[in-house]
């Protein structure tokens, strides 16, 4: 054993936390020998790990799968690695998709170049397999905190306004290529004003959090809900129809209804809300898609609240 | 990481998971010098610098440091269109996968 081989035996190895553990990765390359290598090592490591030889292979991947960091190469034939960039800024679902490149040109340029089309950082080859790894490991973690920040609410846990809106222009745009069928319901707590006048904001956030805590009990993996604005919430539900929907929504507001959300001395204090639903039609925009969910809550709020009113059963 | 012992060997220290790899990793950059070779009679230095580019790519992430060096030597020497070093490269290359000798850990 030689001197390189005991310093670098005094390097320890990149931690892998459970946050990033099982996180899924995608080696693009078009040297098979490097990506045989890296997909072994990364495996071995904890990680989900798919490759594509060419950019029109991982094209495909991505549209097909998630992946939460890409490992690109950049001199490629018959695309170069460049063209994966302008893929990937257009399309709402990979925009946020962390990316290493790992190149064997250290021009600064291409640094640059890389850096300023969305590059996460670029490593030269050839490469110690650990620096890679340790900069996967810290470009993950750093990607896990912004995306709590960014996409969910801090109070209730459950998604937020922007990361709602950007799955829904997911949705949409996969419904070009693929019809089906999709709903949202804007619901709001009736009265809400009240409790907080009587009880006090704190026991109002219990109520919050006790309600998005049951609400998502009683939904699907593939429904979504978010935090809209004060008490105001939004479950998005692809592949539903409009009487599904509802039967979905009437069914949450049963269980609502009979739950106390919180106690204050004696007193159990339960809730009920009211709900919008509609179905996405051809062409809308997600404004006036909301917006017509919302005009059905505020229908169902005139018409005394606790209750459920889509699109079809509302006369509008 | 590798260890000349000063005579014919060279010891290169492998990852023992990488076990099933080295063989095909080998007997692809003994094609490499193959098609090195006939890119030569072609003066296809273009394929020349590409292969070299590969090779300086991969080496040094299997732990093949002198084959990431040799890459490097090739891919410039090709971008220079010079026979000569690029020759002078596959010699040394050609040696090397003759004395290197893997031991796994």
């Amino acid at each position: 054993m030689n001197k390189d081989k005991n310093e670098q035996q005094k390097i320890r190895p990149h931690i892998i936390t459970d946050e990033i553990n099982g996180s899924s990765l995608l080696i693009i390359d078009d040297d098979d020998d490097l990506r045989n290598l890296l997909v072994r090592k990364f495996m071995k490591k904890g990680f989900n790990v798919d490759d594509a030889h060419d950019v029109s292979v991982a094209k495909q991947k991505l549209l097909n799968n998630k992946y939460d960091l890409i490992i690109l190469d950049l001199m490629m034939v018959p695309e170069s690695g460049y063209v994966l960039f302008q893929f990937l800024i257009d399309n709402p679902q990979l925009k946020w998709i962390s990316l290493i490149v790992l190149s064997g040109s250290s021009d600064v340029n291409d640094k640059i170049k890389c850096l300023q089309l969305g590059a996460d950082d670029y490593v030269t080859k050839p490469f110690q397999f650990e620096e890679v790894n340790a900069r996967v490991c810290r470009i993950l973690t750093r990607a896990k905190e912004f995306e709590q920040l960014a996409f969910y609410d801090p109070l209730t846990g459950v998604f937020n306004r922007r990361y709602l809106e950007n799955q829904m222009m997911i949705e949409i745009q996969r419904l070009e290529r693929i019809p089906a069928n999709m709903c949202i319901s804007v619901f709001d707590i009736d009265r809400f004003k009240l409790i907080n006048d009587r009880f006090g904001h704190s026991v109002g956030d219990i109520i919050l959090q006790g309600l998005t805590a049951e609400v998502k009990k009683q939904l699907r993996q593939s429904d979504l809900l978010a935090r809209y604005g004060g008490e105001e919430f939004i479950i998005f539900m692809p592949n539903t129809n409009e009487e599904d929907a509802t039967l979905i929504l009437d069914r949450i507001l049963k269980e609502i209804r009979q739950l106390p959300l919180a106690k204050v001395g004696n007193e159990n204090i339960t809730i009920t809300f009211s709900a919008g639903v509609a179905q996405y039609e051809t062409d809308m925009t997600i404004k006036e898609w909301v917006d017509r969910a919302d005009q059905l809550l505020y229908l169902a709020k005139d018409k005394g609240r606790n209750r459920v009113i889509n699109w079809t059963d509302s006369n509008l | 990481m590798s260890n000349n012992d000063g005579k014919n060997k060279v010891y290169v220290y492998i990852d023992e998971d990488l076990v099933d790899l080295i063989p095909g990793y080998m007997t692809n950059r003994k094609k490499d010098i193959e098609k090195i070779l006939k890119a030569l009679t072609k003066d296809d230095f273009e394929q020349i610098q590409l292969i070299g580019h590969s090779m300086k790519g991969n080496g040094s992430g299997y732990g093949f440091d002198q084959i990431s060096e040799i890459g490097y030597f090739i891919e410039i020497a090709a971008k220079n269109k010079d026979k000569v070093a690029i020759e002078q490269q596959l010699g040394a290359l050609e040696d090397y996968l003759n004395k290197v000798v893997v031991i796994y850990e």
